[in-house]
């Protein structure tokens, strides 16, 4: 135990000798054959490739691990339904409405007596979407924002951190409402982030106010990178700035922008959930969101608590496997960076 | 520091007319009051409106009139031809008294439960904490309080009575004073504003008080021969709120998401579900005071809170 808790120290761990590895740790993977192999050879100092380590760092998070497991199950039920049910996500049968869980009904039908579980697989295929979408799109314009403060500095850093800071003052939810209603009212918002309530429209408004954590968190480690010798070695030999920056600066961050995409998927699904449940999301899709479902059965919650309680869990349950993958992957790939 | 803090006061002022046109330019896009009214209205009443609020007039002129009024405290009349502040004060008092009791629940859990893990690290207080904070992350605020409202009502009807979550006190918008009666009802909702809170929290002050626990100055202390409840009270807890303390002024915006929220899923008429109300009925003469006070208590609040960082850490050198 006593090898495990020194790795888990950061800077630690860069070279690991593999005759130290810990028994119980090198019998399932390929590098422990060699372990064991090379461990009678006495001390040999060749180092674990950086993604090794990671992954090893990984698979001690345990609820990260199985977090890892239930998001890949998640994601293939909601985006291949067929796997889990036939039924009919839209048409029901009026006959058999508001039925509560049941072998035929896993999750219970609602009032027009169409299949919860078909439902809640299908809508979950567009908070997934959301999460997914937002987050990319706010880690490039994040990282952008955040690479060009710490790199150049001076005005520019001031200017951008000014920014950041204004938008983190802005009150989330009441932006993204007021926000969520411009295309409605305005035709040239409507050209640029498309109609009200759909699918692109609430990415973008989302992605507006979810840059900023990752702007700063980049900033922060382009600032004691770019006075690293390796930066200086590049320029040395003639590397512009865009290229120092592209090229080494911004890889070198990966380990805390993988983190930040992961969480920020969570805080995505969860915002989405909450605008939708208020009215503001997306809509007018055949098969409602999650965060919609529940807003929609609300008033049904005494009678068929069935209807409100499994799209609730669903967004749960999710939310909290991205979280814990997000805690396994800081763990494993940007130790330093562990706060909260 | 008094130097600071005046500098500080003036800078906020073109902040806050910057704000201002912010705001006034966002309601003024997204809510169309002739449009959503008018199907109704009468041409002369149109007319009227539209004089009332200026609506022939250029956007900058409409700004400037509207700034000039809400800064001298005159907030306008609703489309109905009704006085806005009394309706938006009795929401505001409601509001504080959610939003205070959320408050003294998120930071007494929070920093409570925080305190103990940090102290215990590792034991299955620790453990524990750690789980339900995931949870709380991770749990849609108003899921939480629907399942508040499932729970309650279903098994606990007779104690509450059938409508558990507000008496017919909190409606009447004539009595906005706390009472009692008040205090009990607004426990459900407070608590569902304060999860997400009472989770970052403690994680935050685990963290912080981790940092501290593990400080040179600590040991010093410890080797002076001071008591450790001495030791983790006077010393570690104190220079562990530091970065807490600031971060819970900072949360404002958190917060108001959270209570419109809540105050939805109860309907608790304060401001969330007043602005939801007047956003839906496209009323911007409403909507414009209403967040003009969100900016200005978020920028009253970030002042206090550089401030107090200053105050809190004397190696903070404010100028």
């Amino acid at each position: 135990m006593t090898e495990l808790d020194r790795e888990d120290r950061p800077g630690e761990d860069a070279v690991v000798l593999q005759g130290e590895l810990p028994p119980d740790d090198s019998l399932e993977t390929p590098d422990s054959v060699e372990a064991l192999t090379t461990a009678g050879q006495g001390l040999s100092t060749k180092p674990l490739s950086p993604g090794r380590l990671a992954w090893r760092r990984f698979r001690r998070h345990k609820p990260a691990l199985v977090s890892a497991f239930l998001l890949i199950f998640i994601s293939l039920v909601v985006f291949f339904p067929a796997l889990l049910t036939s039924a009919d996500p839209i048409r029901g049968d009026a006959k058999a409405s508001n039925q509560a869980p049941s072998a035929a009904h896993w999750f219970g039908t609602n009032n027009l007596g169409v299949d919860q579980l078909s439902r809640i697989l299908h809508g979950g295929q567009i908070s997934l979407k959301v999460g997914l979408a937002v987050a990319l799109v706010s880690a490039v314009v994040g990282v952008a924002i955040g690479a060009m403060a710490g790199y150049y500095g001076k005005w520019l850093d001031n200017l951008l951190m000014r920014v950041t800071d204004l938008f983190l003052a802005i009150p989330l939810l009441v932006a993204l409402i007021i926000l969520s209603r411009l295309p409605a009212q305005n035709k040239w918002a409507q050209t640029v982030v498309g109609e009200t309530n759909s699918l692109r429209s609430i990415v973008t408004i989302l992605s507006l106010f979810f840059w900023m954590p990752m702007a700063r968190i980049v900033r922060g480690q382009i600032l004691s990178l770019k006075e690293k010798e390796f930066v200086e070695a590049a320029r040395a030999l003639g590397a512009r700035d865009r290229r120092i920056l592209i090229r080494h600066l911004v890889p070198n961050c990966t380990g805390a922008i993988v983190v930040n995409v992961t969480l920020s998927v969570a805080a995505a699904i969860l915002t989405e959930a909450a605008l939708s449940f208020l009215g503001y999301g997306i809509q007018g899709t055949l098969i409602p969101t999650w965060g919609f479902m529940i807003a929609d059965e609300k008033g049904s919650y005494q009678n068929h608590p069935w209807l409100v309680l499994f799209p609730g869990m669903a967004i749960l349950l999710t939310v909290l496997c991205v979280n814990y993958l997000g805690d396994g992957l800081r763990d494993a790939l940007d130790p330093k960076q562990r706060k909260v | 520091m008094v130097l600071y803090a005046v500098r500080r006061l003036l800078w906020s002022i073109p902040v806050i007319i910057i704000a201002s046109i912010l705001v006034f330019v966002a309601v003024k896009s997204t809510t169309n009051p002739a449009a959503q009214r008018c199907p109704t209205c009468r041409a002369e009443d149109s007319q009227r409106l539209a004089e009332q609020l200026h609506l022939n007039e250029s956007g900058t002129s409409q700004y400037v009139n509207w700034f000039g009024k809400f800064s001298h405290g005159d907030f306008g009349k609703t489309l109905r031809q009704k006085p806005v502040w009394p309706d938006l004060r009795d929401a505001i008092i409601v509001t504080l008294q959610l939003g205070a009791l959320a408050y003294v629940i998120t930071i007494g859990l929070g920093l409570t439960i925080g305190v103990i893990s940090a102290i215990k690290q590792y034991s299955w207080f620790d453990s524990l904490s750690t789980g339900a904070s995931f949870f709380g992350l991770s749990i849609p605020p108003f899921f939480f309080g629907l399942i508040l409202q499932i729970v309650l009502v279903l098994k606990f009807r007779d104690w509450f009575g059938t409508t558990p979550f507000f008496t017919s006190g909190v409606n009447n918008s004539s009595n906005t004073g706390l009472g009692y009666d008040r205090l009990i009802h607004l426990i459900l909702p407070a608590f569902t504003v304060a999860v997400q809170g009472i989770a970052i929290y403690s994680r935050y002050m685990r963290s912080s008080m981790l940092d501290v626990l593990n400080s040179d100055f600590l040991r010093t202390a410890r080797a002076k021969g001071i008591s450790e409840r001495r030791v983790i009270v006077r010393h570690a807890l104190r220079n562990a709120l530091i970065p807490v303390v600031t971060y819970s002024a900072i949360d404002i915006g958190a917060v108001i998401g959270g209570l419109v929220i809540t105050e939805q899923i109860f309907q608790i008429p304060g401001m969330g579900v007043y602005f939801l109300q007047a956003f839906r009925d496209g009323e911007y003469v409403k909507i414009l005071p209403w967040m003009m006070l969100v900016v200005l208590s978020v920028i009253a609040l970030n002042l206090i809170a550089d401030l107090l960082y200053g105050v809190l850490d004397p190696r903070i050198r404010l100028d």
